[in-house]
């Protein structure tokens, strides 16, 4: 038999093993499923013992910039998972501690092997002893946006690592991609950050800007952040003063928050619209409590 | 050859433990909702519940099913700004499949209500809904608690169940 048939007969018995054990366990395999490509990609190579592979693919995708805490934390433990296949405990020591400061509370699904599992452990009780403090990002979005000038957006942070740099994304409401600025240090751990005047034109109706703060380390990997690419902040922009509103603006203001409602509100309430509507315009505000419960 | 040794080493101790997953009790999996794929709960109000199916708006995305903004009751969020729909994230999984995690919504008194609740994944994806009719919210703090069992969708509806 050549070398090259043993190679390839040792990884059809990987992947017939890898494949008995996901079909097995089928709790195992869709408990990771946090679904991206690069993820679902990365676990296929896995599955087919491609950690070489599988671990390039990741690197590319931790690299992106609109990954969330939790794909990043799926990505870490899956490079750790790699790593420990390929003997390098210490690297995937390494991945896990970064999972743990990407996502704090991470835990693994049951079935996970009990090797990987120890080292999980260990990682995360290491972690808690040195009390290594994850990166955060303290943001109050601004009540609303003056058109004309550029808007300032702070961020106080929190343990932030010194190769790290907090970056501002941000972009008109209703555009695809995100335009991006680099926040700059002024004291106590506060950074400032910009959205030029131009990304804040005068118009004739209000419109919105939709932003996310994220702080990576020297290589791009998010530590942390206020919003994200899929539910990024919100702040609109005032309409321009002395400028007629612009019907196309309707679905941006919900109706009672307009003058003119308040005014026909007061006047016309004996009409049977406002009979209905009066009650909400008076906000009379009520409490309803409401539990959620995941059916079992 | 490392690689494959290796590899046989963690697969065989995996045996006991996923025998213990698979004894778990029946709905802790829940049927292929997997708790930790929970991103966010989002809770909209609506006007009208007794014009409104309540097995029919939990088949999909609740935007698909109503005209937000029109159909929705404003509910304040902890920014003190009226929204169409509320999100909550940071749960544990034992909290929505134990004794549920309870929101304190805060709508404008009223009247035939319905309260959807969607769970998210954490790329938002609909993972489960459920919703109930709430006759009278009366002004103040003193409303019973509304409990809304959320049901898991299988397949995963294709659609972004976000409202905003």
């Amino acid at each position: 038999m050549s070398a090259h048939t043993k190679l390839g007969a040792s990884r059809a018995l990987v992947v017939i093993l890898v494949l008995g054990l996901l079909a097995a366990a089928p709790a195992f395999a869709a408990r990771r499923a946090v679904h991206s490509r690069e993820i679902d990609k990365v676990r296929q190579l896995i599955a087919e013992a491609e950690f070489d592979r599988a671990l390039a693919e990741i690197g590319r995708a931790l690299a992106q910039q609109h990954n969330t805490d939790l794909m990043l934390g799926t990505l870490y433990e899956q490079q750790g998972t790699a790593y420990l296949y390929l003997g390098n405990e210490d690297k995937a020591r390494e991945s896990f501690e970064r999972l743990f400061q990407a996502v704090p509370d991470f835990d693994l699904a049951p079935g996970t092997s009990p090797k990987l599992r120890s080292l999980f452990e260990q990682v995360k009780s290491d972690v808690a002893r040195r009390m290594l403090q994850p990166v955060t990002v303290a943001h109050q979005p601004p009540p609303r946006a003056e058109p004309g000038s550029g808007l300032d957006l702070e961020a106080q942070i929190g343990s932030m690592p010194e190769a790290a740099r907090a970056r501002l994304y941000y972009r008109r409401a209703g555009t695809e991609s995100y335009s991006s600025t680099f926040f700059a240090e002024l004291e106590g751990g506060r950074q400032r950050a910009q959205i030029p005047a131009f990304e804040l034109p005068e118009q004739a109706s209000e419109y919105a800007l939709e932003y996310y703060i994220e702080v990576a380390d020297g290589a791009g990997r998010r530590l942390a952040g206020a919003g994200n690419a899929l539910e990024p902040l919100l702040v609109k922009v005032a309409a321009a003063r002395g400028q007629a509103p612009d019907p196309s603006s309707v679905s941006e203001e919900r109706w009672y928050q307009r003058w003119w409602v308040w005014a026909i509100a007061g006047g016309v309430a004996a009409g049977a619209g406002a009979a209905i509507a009066v009650p909400m315009l008076l906000d009379q505000q009520a409490t309803l409590p409401v539990t959620v419960r995941v059916q079992q | 050859m490392k690689r494959l040794t290796l590899l046989l080493v963690a697969l065989s101790a995996c045996g006991p433990e996923l025998s213990a997953s698979a004894r778990l009790p029946a709905g802790v999996e829940i049927r292929g909702l997997l708790p930790e794929q929970i991103g966010a709960v989002q809770i909209t109000v609506l006007s009208n519940a007794n014009a409104r199916f309540c097995g029919d708006l939990v088949k999909t995305c609740l935007n698909q099913k109503i005209t937000v903004g029109e159909d929705t009751v404003p509910v304040r969020g902890a920014d003190g700004k009226d929204h169409n729909a509320i999100r909550e994230s940071g749960f544990t999984p034992e909290s929505l499949t134990g004794q549920g995690v309870t929101f304190d919504i805060s709508v404008p008194a009223g009247t035939n209500y319905m309260v959807v609740a969607e769970i998210l994944s954490g790329d938002a994806k609909l993972l489960a809904s459920g919703c109930e009719v709430r006759d009278e919210v009366a002004e103040g703090n003193g409303n019973s608690p509304l409990v809304i069992r959320a049901q898991p969708l299988d397949p995963v509806p294709a659609c972004d169940p976000r409202i905003d």
